[in-house]
């Protein structure tokens, strides 16, 4: 038996808190929300989680999600109010020395390339951005990406490669890359199998399998098919295949606004509308064309409203940051029960 | 506006108030929130394009609303006057508001288009419906001060409080109201340019601005 308990209850945003994002060392954690704050979360001692700084000023309307660069340095920040702010700490404290601008309307996901060279945003005008970090401080941009036909939800970066991956309300995921001829960036697949809007999207630690989650209360697992792989699935113009193979349907009563896939653990969490909170794990002899998952745990009324975000922590195996429209952000340890 | 879409629309009577019963003056007994207590907080919501309200349109009725209390969920269908109405998302987005400010946050609310009432159907429902873009859609100013216009419900209430009773806004007041069926005991405390209701038990009536009488 598996539980997740619940370490601690963080208070201080007012009003819907929509994101919560690690640190890359798991030392800090940003939250973000309606009230136009960013509040970072830091330990006191080797116990107490309490509220570090409180980011003001960045941005005009509400800060809909916050990305730490790969190095740990720099904060992004992306806000309803069209502008994406880069946020450094070289005085000493965070200041907003970098705002983003260009997209028409409300920008709703922001992301970093492992590198920490590149940087993605969406937004509602249908579009995403690619920015390239230039010396590590200036940003231009280097695409302009008009695949999906909606408002766009949320972007990630493949956890190795420059492959960019955007969920949209269009129902789809579409993953672009860079065209080496011209350094054009391109959308190369589209997946489709989803019936409402693509909420959020999360890669497995390898890269090789994508899990999403849905307006239509389904989470699904994609697999990476290569050239020439083992299978015989098809491969045109010799670029990787994406196929789904697993949907995880009858656990979700309502809308899954975010997924995260544990690289420590390999489990998956998901933040769901019906305020709960869902663990799933691979079965151990599930076969990898055709994988199986089973919900090892769940916590009904985790939060008192919507769920919105869930992350694990990248250091800490099982330690899990959660936020919801109720105003507070979370911390959950999953604990074995033999 | 520039025309009316909708140039002659059917109107239709005003229900009659809920009858009251003796229980809804015993205290020892928790009433939930019904599907009649929902339509009478939309029933007075008014039309974007006519001096009528939902109710009057036939909008809004109360066998078009559902309400469960054991999973906390609304769930409003509410009949576009035309099929092609362009003002239904305005209207879902009154509704939803609405309920937002009225309802406790254990509530989750559906607004939907009646089925088979509406061109755009499967558009208009999966916008409100989408709660990240009904929040983007309230903080727009010009949009958010439409909805208010469409919410203002404050004048069925104005003739309904005692107000020969009324001194400060901190004493508990019995507040009166035959359209929304508020006759409980309540605070009434300053807002910036109103006042609130406040119910005693389980949940809050914003009422802006048209309670000036006070």
């Amino acid at each position: 038996m598996s539980k997740l308990e619940l370490l601690h209850t963080l208070t201080g945003h007012i009003g819907r808190v929509w994101n919560v994002s690690w640190h890359p060392k798991g030392t800090l954690l940003a939250s973000c929300g309606e009230d136009v704050t960013i509040r970072i979360w830091g330990q006191e001692g080797n116990s107490k989680w309490v509220n570090k700084t409180i980011l003001t000023e960045g941005h005009q309307r509400t800060i809909r999600e916050v990305s730490w660069s790969p190095c740990g340095n720099l904060l992004a920040s992306a806000s309803f109010d069209a502008t994406t702010s880069i946020w450094d700490k070289k005085s000493g404290q965070f200041e907003c020395n970098v705002t983003l601008e260009g997209h028409d309307n409300e920008v709703k996901s922001v992301a970093w390339s492992k590198s920490g060279n590149l940087l993605a945003t969406c937004s509602r005008d249908k579009s995403v951005w690619v920015w390239e970090v230039m010396y590590g401080e200036e940003f231009e941009c280097a695409s302009v990406l008009n695949a999906h036909t909606q408002d766009v939800k949320k972007v990630i970066w493949h956890p190795h490669l420059d492959i960019l991956v955007s969920a949209s309300y269009d129902n789809t995921v579409k993953m672009f890359k860079e065209d080496p001829q011209d350094n054009d960036w391109y959308c190369v697949s589209t997946l489709a199998s989803h019936e409402s809007t693509v909420w959020s999207l999360a890669f497995d630690k390898s890269g090789t399998r994508l899990a999403t989650c849905s307006d239509d209360k389904t989470v699904k697992i994609w697999q990476q098919y290569l050239p020439n792989n083992k299978e015989g699935i098809e491969t045109p113009d010799n670029d990787p295949v994406w196929k789904c193979v697993c949907t995880l349907s009858g656990y979700h009563s309502r809308t899954i606004y975010d997924i995260t896939w544990c690289p420590l653990t390999d489990l998956i969490a998901t933040a769901c509308g019906d305020d709960v909170i869902r663990i799933f794990k691979e079965s151990p002899q599930s076969n990898p064309n055709e994988p199986t998952f089973t919900l090892i745990t769940s916590v009904e009324r985790a939060h008192s409203q919507d769920v919105n975000s869930v992350a694990w922590n990248p250091t800490i195996a099982g330690l899990l940051a959660s936020c919801s429209d109720d105003g507070e952000v979370k911390l959950w340890q999953m604990n074995k029960l033999e | 506006m520039d025309r009316l879409e909708n140039i002659s629309p059917n109107v239709y009577n005003k229900s009659k108030e809920r009858a009251k019963t003796e229980d809804d003056f015993n205290e020892n007994i928790y009433d939930d929130i019904d599907a009649r207590e929902i339509f009478d907080i939309l029933r007075n919501i008014n039309d974007p394009e006519h001096p009528l309200t939902l109710e009057q349109l036939h909008v809004i009725e109360e066998n078009n609303i559902t309400v469960d209390n054991k999973i906390n969920t609304v769930h409003v269908f509410f009949t576009p006057t035309i099929p092609h109405c362009s003002m239904a998302t305005l209207i879902g987005l009154s509704i939803r508001v609405l309920l937002l400010r009225t309802l406790p946050s254990r509530y989750k609310v559906q607004v939907e288009v009646t089925p088979g009432s509406h061109a755009s159907e499967h558009a208009v429902n999966k916008q409100l419906a989408d709660k990240e873009r009904v929040a983007a859609a309230l903080e727009n100013n010009n949009l958010i001060q439409v909805i208010e216009q469409c919410i203002d419900i404050g004048d069925h209430l104005t003739n309904e409080i005692p107000t020969d009773d009324i001194q400060s806004t901190n004493t508990t007041y019995k507040v009166l109201s035959k359209d929304l069926d508020l006759n409980y005991e309540c605070k009434l405390g300053q807002l910036d340019d109103g006042y609130s209701i406040n119910k005693s038990h389980n949940y809050i009536i914003q009422i802006k601005k048209k309670l000036s009488i006070i």
